[in-house]
């Protein structure tokens, strides 16, 4: 059932750091033009992310034996807020910090947690997410990649897709079949650390919409695994994955995407005369949005720093997020476009007309928009 | 939610059940008396609710009540119990005797006229004892026992015009509550919405789930299902905006500011998806359903409506100069949470 969101305070300990870390992103994209900025978390720089290791802004919710800050999730929440509303470049270590990491913490061996975890924290390490296949989208139980148990481990067939940052990952946690057939649906799943440098690996990016190749397909021909790279409990897979969807739509990234873009039009309507009220009533609107927004986002983390697993909770502040994340740019398109005597500087006109074409992307990825609604659904006590 | 606040909402759902039940807020609406429901509040402290404990009140702060608040909502309570509270905490910090009997607050200055003085569409106008009123740029509590009272004639609606011909009883003194009046109005007026959007999701999944149609509930139809799901979505948002703006002084238009313009968007969503779900019973006057619908379309209108508010953020926003990232959190920084015992 989906329990109340109640307003929740971040601590101070972690506010504390908002300023740094915001100075510290600004000053890192300060000559980096917004509509590269908007591309939000895709945009990819090691040496951005190991910087932040060093500092001590990544393993945020990793213990310190494995190399993190044991800091928590709220820790996390101030420092992604400010590094996203920069527009600064954190795909390199996103999915690892964001949800492989506290995965391997949750469900791994210790020597996996050993192995795996101190790269991840120093922002050396790199993973993406294998679920997605051709014929398995929404429908995730369905994937048909393969790992067949063999002597010195185990044998991988199959594909991914919609993978991104596969090109520069080195390790991916594919979710695949290791008994039964697609029919006996959420059992005989399971999850591997895949080393995507292992022969039989092939990547091929896949060029979007807007000319940038964040994702891939990825195939496996008779990789061979050894016994340790399943993670977790063979069979367990779905419970695993579940678990790892909430990580993955918890926290301010699902609200912020756009954030970018905002800053650029209400920055233009500074500069020019005074604002036409219809402009200003919109400004007011998305702010009196993105303020609840952030407020759900607060409390969805503050019951995972409680220890809870807020799944339906999750998908409803991601559902609500998105769906604002992808009128914005729509609204503001209309609001440049009001007056055709007005020149629209390019940088503005370029952020838009690059949020506006993957905007779809949004509801897409972690869940769908008809997907998380009928979880929420479920969650009412509908289904 | 702090263990006051649960107390507070428990005894608050016992009266309510007991003294504001659907047929009383009927007999209400109707023209009735409404002396005993508003007594049962008195008498149970809710009034004074805000009043600082120094002056006999309870001396709890906007968190502490935001239940009780969505509680009147849920109950459609027609009395203008968000406005008496606040009122009443504002004239005990001022120094004034707290006034009787409900207290509304006027959304529009007052009009003079032949030296008399008009408040034009006061909510729960019909239904209160003294409204709080802007007259001749002053703050003032002005008796309503002295006024002509014409409801609005919106069927079913407690808003109504006051007229005083000649002098009106007003109390002055209410300028140094440092109370924005029309916000603390717009914030009142959201939480009661929040309550009624709350019961009316609750209603509308029970409908769905009891409406048997084509051999099962209806609630099993997956577009039933989507438009209950961004229904619960519009729920959520609206009581947060309404618990940030509860949890900020009556002072910050712009938290206040958030939750009208925010739920007042969430109450156009909830309102037509609670009306599609429930079909031709829920458009009738006999079925409950209205007694909440009703109070989010009044509510939408009383005390500035989205737009209103939208523009007053925008033009601070626009002038403060910084991120909108930034601002966001200006708006949440200090927030106080309901209290711990």
């Amino acid at each position: 059932m989906i329990a109340a969101l109640p307003l929740s305070v971040i601590p101070d300990t972690d506010e504390a750091l908002r300023a740094e870390v915001r100075t510290f992103a600004r000053d890192a994209v300060k000559d980096v033009a917004p509509e590269v900025r908007a591309r939000s978390w895709m945009g990819f720089s090691p040496e951005f992310s190991r910087a932040l290791a060093a500092r001590g802004w990544l393993g945020l919710s990793i213990r310190k034996e494995y190399g993190g800050q044991e800091a928590g999730y709220f820790r996390r929440f101030v420092i992604v807020e400010e590094l996203l509303a920069a527009g600064a470049p954190v795909s390199a270590h996103w999915i690892a910090d964001r949800q492989s990491g506290p995965l391997i913490q949750k469900f791994g061996t210790e020597a996996q947690k050993l192995h795996y975890l101190p790269p991840i924290c120093r922002g050396e390490s790199y993973f993406c997410i294998g679920m997605s296949e051709p014929n398995a989208g929404s429908d995730l139980a369905s994937v048909r990649t393969r790992a067949e148990r063999v002597d010195a481990g185990w044998r991988l067939n199959g594909q991914k897709i919609w993978t991104t940052n596969a090109p520069h990952s080195h390790y991916m946690i594919a979710l695949v079949r290791t008994s039964g057939t697609a029919a006996d649906r959420h059992k005989g799943l399971s999850q591997f650390i895949v080393d995507l440098k292992a022969p039989g690996v092939t990547i091929r990016a896949i060029r979007d919409l807007a000319g940038d190749a964040h994702f891939s397909e990825v195939f496996f021909d008779n990789v061979e695994l050894p016994e340790d790279a399943l993670i977790g409990e063979e069979g367990s897979g779905w419970e695993q994955v579940t678990a790892e969807l909430a990580f993955e739509r918890s926290g301010p990234e699902r609200i912020l995407t756009s954030i970018v873009l905002l800053e650029a039009w209400l920055d233009w309507l500074r500069q020019g005369a005074a604002a036409d009220p219809a402009d200003t009533a919109l400004a007011g609107r998305m702010l009196a949005h993105l303020t609840v927004l952030r407020e759900l986002a607060i409390a969805v983390t503050g019951k995972l720093a409680a220890g809870e697993s807020p799944i339906v909770e999750a998908a409803l502040v991601k559902d609500l997020g998105v769906t604002f994340e992808q009128t914005l740019p729509t609204l503001i398109a209309d609001a440049i476009a009001a007056d055709p005597q007005r020149p629209v500087p390019a940088p503005l006109r370029n952020t838009t007309a690059f949020v506006a074409q993957v905007a779809p992307s949004y509801s897409l990825r972690g869940g769908t928009r008809e997907i998380l609604r009928g979880m929420i659904a479920r969650g009412l006590g509908l289904r | 939610m702090g263990e006051m606040a649960d107390m507070l909402a428990h005894s608050a759902g016992q009266l309510f059940a007991a003294s504001a039940t659907p047929a009383d807020v009927r007999r209400i609406e109707d023209g009735e008396s409404w002396d005993a429901l508003w007594s049962g509040i008195a008498a149970a402290g809710f009034a004074d609710a805000l009043v600082p404990e120094a002056a006999g009140g309870a001396g709890l702060n906007g968190s502490d009540v935001a239940v009780l608040m969505f509680l009147a909502g849920a109950y459609a309570l027609p009395l203008p119990i968000g406005q008496s509270m606040v009122a009443r905490a504002a004239a005990a910090q001022c120094g004034l005797a707290l006034p009787e009997g409900p207290v509304a607050i006027a959304d529009h200055t007052a009009v003079h006229d032949d030296g008399g003085v008009i408040l034009v569409d006061v909510p729960y106008g019909a239904v209160c004892r003294h409204v709080v009123a802007r007259v001749a740029d002053r703050w003032v509590f002005l008796a309503a026992d002295g006024a002509r009272v014409e409801r609005s004639g919106v069927h079913g609606s407690l808003t109504a015009t006051l007229t005083w011909t000649g002098d009106a009883d007003a109390a002055p003194g209410l300028d140094g509550a440092e109370v924005d009046w029309l916000a603390a109005g717009a914030l009142v007026t959201a939480a009661r919405m929040v309550g009624a959007m709350e019961r009316a999701l609750e209603m509308t999944v029970d409908h769905a789930n009891q409406r048997v149609q084509f051999g099962k509930p209806i609630g099993k139809l997956q577009a039933i299902q989507q438009q209950i799901s961004v229904m619960a979505e519009e729920v959520f948002a609206a009581r947060m905006a309404a618990s940030l703006g509860l949890a900020q002084p009556l002072s910050h238009g712009r938290a206040a500011a958030v939750a009208k313009s925010r739920v007042g968007e969430a109450a156009a969503t909830v309102a037509a998806v609670a009306h599609a779900v429930h079909g031709a019973i829920g458009i009738t006057e006999e079925f409950d359903l209205q007694l909440l619908t009703r109070q989010l379309h009044e509510g939408r209108t009383q005390y500035g409506g989205e737009r209103y508010w939208n523009l007053r953020l925008g033009h601070a926003a626009l002038a403060e100069g910084a991120p909108p990232l930034a601002i966001v959190q200006g708006i949440s920084a200090g927030k106080r949470l309901a209290a711990e015992l």
